[in-house]
């Protein structure tokens, strides 16, 4: 939403360069091309396997909830683990250099290394969000990170990963074959590639049965789908003839960076000069202007709803917009006590004060008439009208997203300064003016200490404005539940951070069959119909039976997953994979899908007939 | 709060540095009064308002760390209650932009001519201070 690459993009690239290697015609020619294409699996596999290390190794501090049954995930992630360790080995030449193991001769073989690569950098983006302090602990460095590291999207990766070992194994399955009518030609190499396919259908079967058992819910892939490289999107300013959709990716934009300059300044030491009553009360004006757009424009959707069209309800809008009000009024009162003090240094700009005046800018340009408007429009500023501003449930989703990512930019923002001001206030950095104090003071400086009652008064503001904030954010997240506005994201990176650190029950079970993540099997034919079709078989009888006999070994293997003998025990920290429950085991949801196993989706494809 | 005109009187007539910047930061400080008495949510002028209350507490905390500022006020006429206020919003614009005007040119130029880097510096914060007030307030609305 903010042209930022996302985990999601680079994954549907893996995925197709994957499909573009298993669309090319023809076989391998002899075994040096059939090298060229092992490297290029050896490549994805083992960026599968790195992924699923990851996985495996986040620290999620989910706790084991009382009586729940232990989760399947841990042990299916380290089994997956293992299949993918060992499908690289099998694919691994021990004459090939490693320089050249990332160049290819065929365009099969470049599509793999593309897929690998991109893989690679999609773990590079997750690893922006999170680094490893060199006692080993990790530190977040985005709001993403604590998401990351939660059990829902680590299922969620290690569901992905099964899927694409899935489709590499289909490919390779295909490829390894010899001729028809060679069968003598069957060399090591095709072997090799045989064993590891079959390492890699172990793996998906693996993981597919934990996936039966405890479902991977959409949300959660929707979530991993989503996060974005851990970089401040680059600053944007309206010109004044952007359409409304412009608009609203300007405000998202500005309320990313807003985020990342917020999150920064979190950091900051209380001495920092960064903190200063001018840049406190200079961001807090411009939060008051931005939640009161924000008002505006959920007072405008109120008023264009029409129900099941825009699938709101006014009164949801309205409850939002009265939210987006009460946490407008709180942060003018933190700007009111702000301007009884002052700070031990000349105020600075800092970034997160220059983005919140940039997010006040871009609402207010959505939320009026005036496609010039700015923060000095004065009197006379009529609201875009509402159907100007949404003209579908589409339209309006995006808007709802905007509001949705601008409130959330500015709660971020009233937490942080909240903590900044209380760690001023313990530095004694809040100063009055002594001209303003009454004559019985006889300070010979022009600054003294603030008295108590004048912090307190900021403090007690900040605290309301934070938790109005909140509640603000709650509320437009109800209504983009409602239009599913893409920004539920949001709302679902909030949850998986509260599991992540135990502040809410692990898991949450499906509550509808729609609920739970499906990927889409490759589509690419089995081994017995493959084989079928080199053999030059026609008969739809034939080819339908092979089609059976495919289908009930991928069931095969993943009931035989399910009896693997249990790994040996992970080393735990606390709240890692290992330590997952399952999602309340208990639920009647639960108990439904474990007595009536949900078989994985099969490929929706046309009969053999039809593909005369 | 001395009377609108009061103030301006006073920036007008300042002729050495302490008394121009005694002058302006009572100016800002009244500037900050008349603002905050229109930075109502349903008020035409609230958005501008609020961000130029901002400044004008910047603008005065500006002022204040200036060394030749004097400790105590050297204007004490103190008007009490209403007397001068603008009434409506568009006339506390009108006034806070008039204003505004006078002080950043004013601070402008004690920041070219003063003899300590102090003071330089706080008269050429204060004075953007006065042209953000301005900017936000001064221009009639556009």
């Amino acid at each position: 939403m903010t042209g930022q690459a996302t985990f999601g993009d680079l994954l549907d690239s893996a995925r197709r360069h994957l499909d573009q290697a298993g669309g090319i015609p023809g076989r391998p020619e002899g075994d040096r091309d059939l090298l060229d294409v092992a490297r290029g699996m050896h490549a994805v596999v083992t960026m599968i396997g790195r992924h699923l290390q990851d996985a495996a190794s986040a620290p999620g501090t989910a706790a084991y909830s009382q009586g729940a049954a232990p989760s399947p995930w841990p042990g299916a992630c380290l089994q997956a683990r293992r299949a993918a360790d060992s499908a690289a080995r099998h694919l691994r030449h021990p004459d090939t250099p490693r320089r050249t193991r990332r160049s290819a001769a065929t365009a099969r073989g470049r599509h793999l290394i593309a897929a690998a690569l991109s893989l690679a950098a999609a773990r590079d983006l997750l690893k922006t969000h999170v680094t490893i302090r060199p006692d080993g602990t990790r530190r977040y460095r985005s709001g993403w990170g604590p998401a990351i590291a939660s059990p829902a999207a680590s299922r969620a990766l290690t569901a992905e990963m099964a899927a694409l070992a899935r489709q590499i194994a289909a490919l390779g399955t295909g490829l390894a074959m010899p001729p028809a009518g060679s069968w003598t030609q069957t060399s090591d190499a095709r072997r090799a590639m045989n064993a590891a396919c079959q390492n890699l259908r172990m793996l998906s079967g693996t993981v597919r049965a934990a996936h039966q058992r405890d479902p991977v819910l959409a949300g959660d892939r929707d979530l991993l789908r989503a996060i974005p490289v851990s970089v401040a999107p680059q600053r944007q300013l309206p010109h004044g003839t952007e359409p409304v959709t412009t608009l609203c990716h300007g405000v998202i934009t500005a309320a990313g960076r807003l985020r990342h300059s917020a999150r920064q300044a979190a950091a900051q030491s209380p001495s920092s000069p960064q903190i200063s009553a001018a840049a406190l009360r200079d961001a807090a004006a411009a939060s008051t202007a931005a939640s009161h757009n924000c008002a505006v424009l959920l007072h405008t959707l109120a008023s264009g709803t029409d129900g099941p069209r825009s699938g709101g309800t006014p009164a949801r809008y309205a409850q939002a917009a009265e939210a987006a009000g009460t946490a407008r009024d709180w942060w003018l009162r933190v700007a009111r006590t702000l301007d009884q003090v002052t700070s031990d240094i000349r105020g600075h700009v800092p970034a997160d004060t220059a983005d919140t005046r940039d997010l006040a800018l871009w609402t207010g340009r959505l939320a009026y008439a005036d496609p010039g408007w700015t923060l000095a429009s004065g009197p006379g500023q009529p609201a875009r009208p509402a159907g100007n501003l949404a003209t579908g449930p589409q339209e309006t989703a995006l808007v709802v997203a905007a509001v949705h990512h601008a409130s959330d930019a500015l709660r971020q923002l009233a937490d942080v300064h909240h903590k900044q001001a209380h760690s001023a206030a313990r530095a004694d950095r809040f100063l009055v003016p002594t001209r303003s104090l009454p004559d019985t003071y006889d300070i010979p400086r022009p600054y003294g200490p603030a008295p108590p009652d004048r912090i307190g008064l900021v403090l007690t503001a900040y605290q309301h404005a934070s938790t109005a904030s909140s509640e603000a954010v709650a509320s437009v997240a109800e209504v983009a539940a409602v239009t599913r506005a893409p920004s539920r994201v949001l709302s679902l990176a909030r949850a998986a951070t509260a599991e992540s650190r135990g502040e809410v029950p692990a898991g949450r079970a499906p509550e509808h069959p729609a609920d739970i993540a499906v990927w889409k099997p490759p589509d690419i034919r089995g081994p017995f119909e493959r084989t079928l079709q080199n053999l030059g078989i026609t008969s739809p009888e034939l080819l339908r039976r092979s089609v059976a006999i495919d289908r009930a070994g991928e069931e095969l293997l993943i009931e035989a997953s399910t009896r693997l003998p249990s790994p040996a025990p992970v080393a735990a920290e606390p709240g890692s994979l290992a330590t997952w429950p399952v999602r309340r085991a208990d639920a009647p949801s639960d108990r439904s899908m474990a007595s009536t196993p949900r078989p994985f989706q099969q490929p929706e494809r046309e009969s053999p007939e039809a593909e005369r | 709060m001395a009377s609108v005109n009061g103030v301006q009187e006073r920036l007008a007539r300042a002729s050495g540095l302490p008394e121009l910047l005694d002058a302006a930061y009572d100016a800002f400080g009244d500037l900050l009064t008349v603002i905050r008495r229109h930075d109502e949510p349903d008020g035409e002028w609230f958005i501008p308002m609020v961000l130029a209350a901002a400044s004008a507490a910047n603008g005065r905390d500006a002022v204040g760390w200036a060394p030749s500022l004097p400790a105590r006020r050297l204007h004490r006429e103190q008007a009490e209650g209403d007397a001068g206020y603008p009434v409506t919003a568009q006339a506390a614009a009108d006034w806070v932009g008039a204003l505004c005007e006078i002080l950043a040119g004013r601070l402008a130029a004690a920041a070219r001519f003063a003899a300590g880097p102090g003071d330089r510096a706080a008269c050429r914060d204060a004075a953007r201070c006065a042209r953000d007030v301005h900017a936000l307030l001064g221009g009639g609305g556009r």
